[in-house]
């Protein structure tokens, strides 16, 4: 006898593949009739980006509980790396774009390693601004890149980057990060770096080997990143390393505490509204107080952590993203 | 020492710079043996505990686990060598169900990694059903069953301390170390816990080590005692006799009375 | 033998070592003037963070924007009113206290008991807020503005080495009000309540004490000094616009965690390293990589003494 349950989990996913699938193709159709024009595609692909992003940040500090505040560093080293190589590689086919995304995901993770081994024993809040002294000397990093490599631009900013990302990449990329982290977390694995968030004390009493965990949480939401960064680079086709410096990390991890922490559906939710108030801002506000853009959103930012501490969605999640068991 | 022996201490001493918090204490115990450490506040005893489960490292002296040294280990190769232990002040996953935080303990245990898990493979997908069979029944065993889903932080006191045991003992640990178990409890919980330590100590083959105040544990189920004071051993046997110790008496009585509650 | 023949080169050698050691010992001298000049200021503004952290944990990343504000307060004062610096200083430190005090109230207590990270994300937000607010036109301007100087700048010239009587007011005003607030944390009841509350909050309430009030307090005070800071730094790298706190600010908390966070000696020896630091690697090395060495710097001591050079190592009872 079939249980009644298994009849709803099939259903479910199956609603749920269809809205995913339907809402794609809906939006792919508005864009390529340019009822939604070029300007708003980018605005959307880059929120897309942003959520991919903020992903990785959420399973490293939502998740894992570590406190960084350079994820934008590593956002900034996946750009730059997949920049690199397609431009001097000269490719040109979209498809090709995976090359570069590879690249600057795994770049990304081995420098999340290498850091990681010697500051993530640090704690909470000093971990965060070891995290934060990184990413400001990664920046300047990326202001000097082009005394070793000219068409890095350095401080001038890298031009000439092929324009390769589309609403299909990033929409593919984004499904794919919340699947591989939704399915992380619900697992053996998974339940480890939870278990460091909550005590590490009671982790390592039980066998979790902390060290390895905190790492693991680090690289993967990095490599995350700099999927995040590849697709970035070629979607506005110029780099700046203002665009990687902390006030980028600030940005994300706003991102990620607005949405709940520990909340897969919190940061899609926050990382496409955060953009898209940001740009809907810009289109709504008359010429005149344009600049209270920026005035009325961190007076919003206050505004809701005074009244949701916890994130719009304080760690819940959408049933789908639970683990369904086979039975 | 024999093949018995499941842990032995020789010459432990832990300084925190001037403050000598663990001198000169030696102890041996012997599988199924439930032994107890007493002896006044700030006698030494959780950094014992917290000098055999790794969190310190000794200034000098050894411990060895079934024959091995371990106190050069880390707390986690500790725990998956066979030593657990419970926490003073409870340290669950609160924020995280019941379930989950006895299938956490479970997870070196396991043989897939994160590709796995990724990709929802047969192996994943076994791997999981086996825990989560295998942590329903510890959780029977300790009457948790029903609560499997809930938040552990909203669950009452005494089931929280169950959980911290049941969780330390998924792993089938041989060594278990209990600190103050029966803290809070009134004397109908402390004649449970009682009856479910010795329950424990049969049902996995435990050898037990635990820390008491109460006085009632102490004498109800130990089978030999240990007492310090002032970081070192000051007193061993059996709770009848050093009960009436000179020694014993002096270390508790020369401080405060309540320290030896009956 | 050396002597003879050697003698006549030896003595050309000593001259030279004495001109080389001559310049390169007062460019060096004149450096470590120009860094306790900075350092002077990053202390003044790490101290208000290290303040604030030791009293309620949080890390006021709006502290810096503070900061900016006294430098415009202190603009406004001399140039606008023709006030004396003195004055002047004291206009920023007054003014800075209140719009802290009004911040920590509106934005900062009701988040009291709410997790940590919604009152650092508060923080930005004013943070964010401050910063974007006095850009607006009618109120400071995004431009960059050339401080006014209240009198002449004059030279001293000993040696090789030259100092502003600039930088002697900036180095003497911060340090005495260091020692003022030395004293005032030391010896005086609200300062020793101060201490209370930053040491356990919930007995200092038990013991009658108004955690309120002193939190409010240790934000004024926190902010007076970075108000004094901006003023100094007005006068001193006499170009000021509404983003000029971000670095400053960074710098000086990291000054602040260099030196143990939370521990005032500690604000005053970081900051002073890192003044310092900064200086030598813009002369010695190149300006441009100056803040990843500072930053380097940061990191080098948190790997090695994590809680900072004066912090003391908690380790967490188990």
């Amino acid at each position: 006898m079939i249980e009644k349950s298994y009849i709803k989990n099939q259903t479910t996913k199956i609603k749920v593949i269809l809205f995913i699938i339907i809402f794609y193709a809906v939006l792919q159709v508005l864009m390529s009739t340019q009822i939604i024009n070029n300007y708003w595609q980018q605005i959307i692909c880059f929120a897309g980006v942003m959520t991919i992003s903020a992903l990785g940040l959420n399973l490293i500090y939502g998740f894992t509980g570590q406190f960084s505040l350079g994820h934008a560093a590593f956002f900034g080293i996946g750009a730059y790396t997949s920049a690199f190589i397609i431009k001097t590689a000269h490719f040109n086919n979209t498809f090709l774009l995976i090359i570069g995304l590879i690249a600057g995901g795994i770049f990304a993770g081995v420098i999340a390693f290498l850091i990681g081994l010697p500051i993530l024993r640090l704690r909470s809040d000093y971990l965060g601004i070891a995290t934060l002294g990184f990413g400001i000397i990664m920046k300047v990093i990326f202001d000097n890149a082009d005394a070793v490599f000219p068409v890095l631009g350095g401080s001038r900013g890298m031009v000439g980057i092929p324009q390769m990302t589309n609403f299909a990449w990033v929409y593919l990329l984004v499904f794919f990060t919340v699947i591989i982290l939704r399915n992380l977390i619900n697992s053996a694995p998974g339940r480890a770096l939870i278990s460091v968030r909550e005590d590490e004390i009671a982790s390592e009493s039980v066998g979790v080997n902390t060290t390895k965990y905190k790492t693991l949480g680090f690289v993967i939401g990095s490599i995350f990143a700099g999927v995040a960064g590849g697709l970035y680079a070629h979607l506005y086709a110029f780099l700046h390393p203002q665009n990687f410096d902390f006030l980028k990390s600030i940005d994300v991890l706003l991102i990620v505490v607005l949405g709940g922490m520990a909340s897969i559906s919190g940061t899609i939710i926050a990382a496409v509204v955060w953009v898209l108030i940001l740009e809907g801002l810009r289109v709504v506000l008359p010429e005149a107080i344009l600049d209270w853009r920026l005035v009325i959103y961190p007076l919003l930012l206050i505004l809701i952590m005074i009244f949701r501490p916890g994130g719009i969605f304080s760690g819940k999640e959408f049933k789908f993203l639970h683990y369904q068991e086979k039975k | 020492m024999n093949n018995d022996t499941v842990l032995a201490i020789t010459n432990l001493n832990r300084y925190f710079g001037g403050l000598k918090a663990v001198s000169n204490f030696n102890m041996v115990i012997n599988k199924h043996e439930l032994v107890g450490l007493i002896g006044p506040n700030g006698a030494g005893k959780t950094t014992v505990f917290n000098l055999i489960t790794g969190m310190y490292s000794p200034t000098s002296g050894s411990i060895k686990f079934l024959g091995e040294e371990i106190s050069n280990l880390k707390p986690h190769q500790i725990a998956q060598q066979g030593v657990t232990r419970t926490f003073q002040n409870i340290r669950l996953f609160s924020s995280l169900s019941v379930l989950d935080n006895v299938r956490i303990a479970y997870h070196y245990k396991i043989d897939y990694g994160i590709a796995h898990a990724i990709f929802h493979s047969r192996k994943f997908s076994s791997a999981e059903k086996l825990i989560k069979e295998k942590s329903l029944e510890v959780l029977e065993l300790f009457g948790l069953a029903s609560r499997a889903e809930e938040i552990a932080k909203n669950l009452p006191y005494g089931e929280q301390r169950r959980l911290e045991i049941a969780r330390a003992l998924v792993s089938k640990p041989q060594l278990l170390l209990l600190d103050e178990p029966a803290a809070g409890m009134n004397p109908s919980e402390i004649k449970n816990l009682m009856e479910l330590i010795h329950f424990i100590r049969d049902r996995f083959n435990l050898t037990i080590l635990l820390i008491e105040h109460q006085m009632r544990v102490v004498m109800g189920i130990c089978e030999r005692v240990v007492v310090m004071d002032f970081g070192e051993v000051i007193s061993q046997g059996r709770p009848e006799e050093i009960q009436s110790d000179p020694k014993v008496i002096e270390a508790y009585l020369g401080k405060t009375t309540t320290e030896w509650r009956e | 033998m050396l002597l003879t023949i050697g003698s006549p080169w030896l003595i050309f050698l000593l001259i030279v070592f004495y001109f080389f050691l001559l310049l390169v010992v007062a460019y060096f001298l004149q450096q470590v003037i120009n860094g306790l000049q900075l350092g002077s200021v990053y202390a003044l503004i790490a101290l208000g963070y290290t303040l604030v952290y030791g009293i309620i944990r949080l890390i006021n990343f709006a502290h810096g924007d503070i900061f900016m504000v006294g430098a415009y307060l202190g603009f406004y004062a001399i140039l606008r009113f023709k006030l004396p610096l003195p004055i002047a200083i004291l206009f920023a430190m007054v003014g800075c206290a209140a719009v802290a005090i009004i911040i920590e109230r509106l934005a900062y207590k009701p988040l009291r008991n709410a997790p940590r990270i919604a009152c650092l994300i508060t923080a930005l937000g004013v943070s964010l807020f401050l910063e974007n607010f006095c850009s607006l036109k009618f109120v400071f301007g995004p431009n960059y503005l050339a401080y006014p100087r209240p009198f002449p700048v004059v030279n001293f010239n000993l040696g090789q080495v030259t100092i502003s009587n600039i930088q002697i007011i900036v180095f003497f005003v911060a340090i005495g009000l260091m020692i003022l607030l030395e004293l005032f944390v030391s010896k005086t009841k609200t300062g020793m309540a101060m201490r209370a509350v930053a040491f356990d909050k919930n007995t200092a309430q038990l013991m009658g004490i108004n955690v309120d009030f002193i939190v409010s307090i240790t934000f004024g005070i926190g902010s007076a000094l970075a108000g004094a800071g901006g003023v100094l730094y007005g006068i001193a790298y006499p170009q000021i616009n509404p983003f000029m706190g971000i670095m400053p600010g960074l710098k000086a908390f990291v000054a602040a965690v260099l030196g143990g966070i939370g521990i005032i000696p500690g604000a005053m020896l970081g900051a002073g390293i890192m003044g310092m630091v900064e200086v030598l690697t813009s002369a010695y090395i190149s300006s441009t990589l100056r803040d990843a060495i500072a930053f380097l710097v940061l990191l080098i001591v948190l790997l090695i003494k994590p809680t900072g050079l004066l912090g003391e190592s908690s380790i967490e009872k188990v």
